[in-house]
């Protein structure tokens, strides 16, 4: 057997790229055609493409490589959060427009409460006109002192009752029959003035004049939330 | 299976692992494999195998249809040079590594029929290919790789490399006739696949 020497072939680039390439059958009709007319009579060229053909051989003869382990991924690699609970994908809009709602709705409890309390927290004097009629005892049976019950208990039932806080002692004093629409009640202001209508314009009054919705600061809100789930999502899908 | 692979790849898209692993089994050979003979070592291959299937579970969601395959292959490439350049600038593993060295991590077994004689000498020129392969510049090598070990047409190489295919056709050229020299200088490959003085053998 003998071994040519290990010398880099004589032919031209060009020629080993028309040979390499008419190996892999990636030449046109006409460029095969003209190198197989040269392949006849040109023996450097047949000897070029009967190395380069086997080399190539050797190469497509070589065995795949079994990888050593598996690559499939867990959801660590892959940088998946376990989630311990996950809605179905159309509940997830849907939860989020929910808990919209529902601070939307508890924002606007909270700033109506809030207005209410500024409204009541004005000086009682200054709420209480001297001018205003007695308010009929027919529209105004559970704000009423009775004449049994002594000054002081009835007031504090009268704010209990205001503040939405009536108990069972302020309502049982509450269900008493007024005998006395007029009679005068001393405040913790120190005002004296007629219960009846110390607290009944106060009612009245907050209800003829509810307070301003408070539709920029629900919409900020809102827009608030929406961005905070804007952000959130981005994220989630930057994940 | 096109459509079932399509299907994988949808439901990978939308996040779905199981139908992205069912994936990974499918190319997983045919991916460290190619990391294999890029890099020339089991281990690292097996590591940059991993990573580039982590990055493709991550990118997933760019690939907008054509060949799954060449795209795959295609982060496959790369993470083969990023461990490259890494291995270049910490020099700790070496392409010229020993024989015994170089099939750590192989698992190649003796054909059924096949003598223990056949079976070193296919060991011998597995190591002699691997060492030729790995004496070509890199971007002579993945072209040599793509096309005449993954089997790849000049289309789909010119698509993963991302050069033109005059190019893939002049570095396939040159990686075969620098391939051909270093195993014809006969210190790579056994004396029986030596190529012969062929004058007339075409």
């Amino acid at each position: 057997m003998t071994t040519p020497p290990a010398s880099p072939s004589e032919l031209p680039e060009c020629d080993r790229e028309l040979l390499s390439a008419y190996l892999d059958n990636e030449l046109t009709l006409a460029e095969r055609a003209t190198l197989e007319q040269r392949l006849v009579s040109e023996s450097a060229l047949r000897r070029e493409l009967a190395e380069l053909r086997a080399t190539r051989d050797l190469l497509r003869e070589q065995p795949w490589i079994a990888p050593p382990r598996s690559f499939t991924l867990i959801p660590e690699m892959a940088g998946m959060r376990q989630r311990r609970f996950v809605l179905r994908a159309w509940l997830q809009p849907l939860s989020g427009l929910v808990a919209l709602a529902i601070v939307m709705l508890i924002g606007w409890q909270v700033l109506s409460l809030g207005s209410n309390e500024t409204f009541d927290s004005q000086p009682q004097a200054m709420a209480a006109p001297t001018s205003l009629p007695a308010a009929p005892a027919a529209i105004a049976p559970l704000a009423e002192p009775t004449s049994t019950a002594d000054q002081p208990m009835a007031a504090a039932a009268a704010l209990n009752e205001r503040n939405g806080q009536v108990t069972a002692e302020s309502a049982s004093v509450l269900t008493v029959p007024t005998t006395a629409p007029g009679t005068d009640l001393q405040l913790p202001g120190g005002a004296v003035g007629n219960a009846g209508p110390l607290l009944e314009p106060q009612r009245q009054t907050a209800e003829a004049r509810p307070s301003p919705p408070p539709l920029p600061v629900i919409l900020g809100l809102a827009l608030l939330i929406v961005l905070a789930a804007i952000v959130w999502w981005r994220q989630r899908n930057a994940e | 299976m096109a459509n079932e692979e399509q299907r994988l790849i949808s439901a990978a898209q939308a996040g779905d692992l199981d139908a992205f692993n069912q994936i990974v089994r499918l190319y997983e050979t045919r991916v460290y494999n190619l990391c294999y003979r890029m890099l020339g070592d089991a281990e690292t291959a097996a590591d940059t195998t991993q990573d580039v299937f982590i990055a493709a579970f991550r990118n997933l969601r760019s690939f907008r249809g054509g060949t799954f395959k060449a795209w795959l292959l295609r982060i496959a490439t790369n993470a083969c040079y990023d461990a490259l350049r890494m291995r270049q600038r910490r020099p700790s593993v070496s392409l010229d590594r020993n024989d015994d060295d170089e099939d750590s991590g192989r698992s190649e077994v003796a054909d059924p029929g096949e003598s223990l004689d056949e079976f070193v000498l296919r060991q011998e020129l597995s190591t002699a290919i691997q060492r030729g392969l790995a004496a070509l510049p890199e971007d002579q090598r993945i072209v040599i790789v793509l096309s005449d070990i993954q089997g790849l047409s000049y289309e789909e190489i010119a698509q993963i490399t991302g050069v033109q295919l005059g190019t893939v056709k002049s570095r396939l050229s040159r990686a075969r006739a620098k391939l051909r020299d270093i195993l014809r200088a006969g210190e790579l490959l056994p004396l029986r696949f030596r190529l012969n003085d062929e004058s007339d053998n075409a």
